[in-house]
């Protein structure tokens, strides 16, 4: 999986493109949202457009982010899954705790309200 | 340190947690002992979690990925005696109650099962 980190408006986002498998590279993933936890750059998007698959382990993951920005009062929200990446959301039911939108755009004006 | 003991009753899987849950090593067993349970086909999960003292993010998403695991075998698992402190930081996370279901006890919980 690769991770790359840009920002649009002040709202930080994180494109990620490839299989989340909880791997290694999953865990850089942890390290980033940690550091822009410590930086107080609270509103964060992760794009899930090139996302293939994802693993429990992956889902765990992206819990895990979405916890270390709720300790530091900052929400995270995912856009773009494909349809396979939002069937393993509902699943699972982490479409009720995080907001998922369509498109990056409309996640970036949910931010702004 | 977090220890695992699981055992069975009435066909529903228990694991008796011990200590705190920050997703090192210790932590990944909760999801391997599940999935070694999910391949012998057992479908009804319980972690008991009245032992558990700390857990943090990296923590809650092993707990979500065990109960991810379980999900998409169509299983199912729910949390009993969570304390006061764990509460607190499931629902800070938004899992307490939107993904767990949390009993007080392991006989309530075995009953929702049916």
């Amino acid at each position: 999986m690769k991770i790359k980190k840009r920002e649009v408006d002040g709202v930080a986002i994180l494109d990620l493109s490839g299989e989340m498998y909880g791997g290694p590279d999953n865990m850089e993933l942890v390290d980033i949202v940690s550091e822009l936890a410590k930086e107080k750059k609270l509103d964060l998007i992760i794009n899930l457009a090139k996302v293939k698959w994802i693993s429990s382990t992956g889902l765990g993951i992206l819990v895990s982010a979405r916890s270390r920005f709720a300790k530091e009062g900052g929400v995270v929200k995912l856009c773009h899954p494909n349809e396979r990446v939002l069937g393993i959301l509902q699943v699972t039911r982490l479409n009720l705790i995080f907001d998922v939108y369509p498109s990056e755009q409309e996640a970036i004006e949910s931010l702004k309200q | 340190m977090l220890t695992i003991a699981d055992r069975e009753e009435g066909g529903v899987v228990i694991l008796d947690l011990s200590g705190q849950i920050d997703g090192g090593p210790d932590s990944e067993k909760i999801q391997n002992t599940i999935k070694k349970n999910l391949a012998k086909g057992k479908k009804s999960y319980i972690l008991n979690m009245h032992e558990v003292r700390w857990l943090n993010s990296l923590g809650a998403g092993v707990m979500i990925a065990s109960y991810a695991s379980a999900k998409r075998e169509d299983a199912s698992l729910k949390l009993v005696s969570v304390t006061e402190r764990v509460t607190t930081v499931l629902k800070t996370c938004g899992l307490i109650p939107e993904v767990f279901e949390v009993y007080e006890s392991i006989e309530d919980a075995i009953k929702s099962f049916s």
